[in-house]
C-alpha cells in the first residue's frame, strides 16, 4: 500500500512547524480520562493474557508515554520521522507507517486497546475508518479515542466575524465534529458509546457544546 | 542475529554521495554512540565481491555479507538499478556498466550520449521508468535482512543538466509521486522517500538489542 507522499510531507511539515513532536494538544485533561478508561476497562477483565494496544496517529509517543499502560503498544502514524522518536522511547514497540484513508495494514480482531486519540477529524471518511476500527478491534476490546470541539463558543464567534475555520483551527482537519454529530457518527457504527467531555470545570460540565474543549469517546465492542 | 551493543556501522560503498545519504538516514543512532563508517579502499581493492548483471538482491546481500564478515561491523549495503520497459528493461542493474556493455570508468558525459542514442532509436519522448533500490542490512555473524524500495516516474529529456559525480541518470528521471526529478529532491522529501526504510532499520537495531 503506498502512502500519498503529499499527504506525507503536509504532516511532517505541519508536526516540525508546530512542534507538535514531543506534546499533545490539552495532554493533561485528556491523560487522567483515558487513564479512567482503560483503567476501567482492565479491571473489568477476566483474562490475564498480554494486552496489545494500538494508537492511531500516536506520533512520537509522548501522550501514550503519559498513560502508562501495561501492555505491548503499536502506533501507526503517516510520519516517519515521528515514529523513529516513538521507536526511541518504546524499545520493544512497533511502529507502523500508514496513510489511514485507505484500510489499515493490521490483521483483524488483533488489538485489545484501539486509540484514536485527535485524529478522527483528519480523516477523509470518518465511516469506513470506524469500520475498519471494528474489524482490527477484539471483541470485548476498547476503544478510546477524542476530538476538538469545533463548535466551541470561540470558535462560533470566529465563525460568525467570517473567519476561516481552517485558519484558526488546524489547516489539517477535515472534520469538524460537534458533540451531535460526534455522537451520531460513533453510536451508528457502534452499539455502546460514552462520550465524556474536557476540561471538567462547571462550564464545560453544564453547557459541553458550547464550553468543553473537545470530546472523549468510551466504546467497548 | 546478536544481541551485543554495536559501536560502528559500516556502509559497503566508497561513492561519497551514497555514503553521506546513509549517515543521515542512520544519524539517529548517534545518540547511542554508534559511529557510522564507508569501507576503506584497503577493503575496496580487497576484491571480496563479484557483481551479477540480473540480481540487485544478490548483489546488495553479497556486498553486505562479506563486507560484515571482513570488518566484523554491522554491515548495510545495496544496489541499484533502473528499468526503462521501452528499452527492453535497460540499463537495469550496474547502472553505470549498463548491464555490462559500457565499461567501468565511463565518463559522465560519455554514458549521457550512450543513454540519449538508446532512447533516440526507440523514439519514445517520455519513457515510463522503475527505480529499484534494494539494501540488505548484515551481521557480522552473517544473518542478512534486506528490503526494498521502488519508485516509478518517467525519463524526461532534456533533464534539469545537475546531477551529483556518478548518477546522471537522475538529472532525467522524473519522480512521479514527488512531482520532481531526482536530482532535484530537497532532504526533506528524501526524508520522505527513505522515512519507511529508515523505520526497518531502527526496527532491526532495537530489536536486536543493538542500540542501547
Amino acid at each position: 500500500m503506498s502512502i500519498p507522499f503529499i499527504l506525507q510531507a503536509i504532516y511532517q511539515e505541519t508536526h516540525s512547524k508546530k512542534c507538535l513532536l514531543g506534546s499533545a494538544w490539552r495532554m493533561e485533561s485528556r491523560v487522567k480520562t483515558y487513564s479512567e478508561i482503560i483503567s476501567k476497562w482492565f479491571n473489568s477483565r477476566n483474562s490475564f493474557q498480554p494486552v496489545r494496544l494500538l494508537d492511531i496517529g500516536g506520533r512520537d509517543g509522548t501522550f501514550l508515554e503519559q498513560l502508562t499502560i501495561p501492555c505491548s503498544t503499536t502506533v501507526l502514524d503517516i510520519d516517519s520521522m515521528a515514529l523513529l522518536q516513538y521507536r526511541m522511547k518504546f524499545r520493544s514497540g512497533i511502529a507502523l507507517l500508514a496513510d489511514c484513508n485507505d484500510n489499515l495494514p493490521i490483521d483483524s480482531c488483533s488489538y485489545d486497546i484501539v486509540m484514536a486519540g485527535e485524529f478522527i477529524e483528519h480523516i477523509l471518511s470518518p465511516d469506513s475508518f470506524l469500520s475498519e476500527i471494528c474489524r482490527v478491534i477484539k471483541d470485548g476490546g476498547l476503544f478510546v479515542g477524542s476530538t476538538p470541539n469545533a463548535f466551541r463558543w470561540d470558535k462560533r464567534i470566529r465563525l460568525f466575524f467570517g473567519y476561516d475555520p481552517k485558519i484558526f483551527s488546524d489547516t489539517t482537519h477535515t472534520q469538524y465534529f460537534s458533540y451531535d454529530s460526534l455522537t451520531a457518527l460513533l453510536n451508528k457504527n457502534f452499539p455502546r458509546v460514552r462520550i465524556y467531555i474536557h476540561p471538567r470545570n462547571i462550564l464545560a460540565k453544564c453547557f459541553p457544546k458550547l464550553f468543553a474543549d473537545g470530546f472523549i469517546w468510551e466504546i467497548q465492542k | 542475529m546478536g544481541n551485543s551493543k554495536i559501536k560502528t556501522i559500516l556502509i559497503g560503498t566508497t561513492n561519497e554521495t551514497k555514503f553521506r545519504m546513509y549517515r543521515d538516514i542512520l544519524s539517529f543512532t548517534e545518540r547511542y554512540g554508534v559511529k557510522i563508517e564507508k569501507i576503506s579502499n584497503e577493503i575496496k581493492r580487497a576484491n571480496l565481491i563479484q557483481e551479477s548483471f540480473d540480481n540487485l538482491e544478490k548483489n546488495a546481500i553479497a556486498k553486505a555479507t562479506a563486507y560484515a564478515r571482513y570488518t566484523g561491523h554491522f554491515t548495510i549495503a545495496d544496489d541499484t538499478g533502473f528499468y526503462i520497459p521501452s528499452l527492453n528493461n535497460e540499463p537495469g542493474p550496474a547502472v553505470r556498466r549498463w548491464g555490462g556493455k559500457l565499461p567501468e570508468d565511463i565518463s559522465d558525459k560519455e554514458w549521457v550520449k550512450y543513454f540519449l542514442n538508446r532512447l533516440q532509436e526507440v523514439n519514445i519522448k517520455t519513457p515510463f521508468c522503475v527505480k529499484r533500490h534494494v539494501v540488505a542490512f548484515c551481521c557480522p555473524d552473517g544473518e542478512c535482512q534486506t528490503d526494498e524500495l521502488n519508485l516509478t516516474g518517467k525519463i524526461k529529456i532534456p533533464g534539469t543538466g545537475n546531477y551529483v559525480d556518478g548518477g546522471p541518470l537522475s538529472s532525467y528521471f522524473f519522480i512521479d509521486q514527488c512531482h520532481r526529478f531526482e536530482s532535484e529532491l530537497t532532504e526533506k522529501e528524501k526524508n520522505i522517500i527513505y522515512g519507511d526504510f529508515k523505520l526497518k532499520i531502527a526496527d532491526m537495531l532495537f530489536n536486536a538489542k543493538f542500540l542501547v
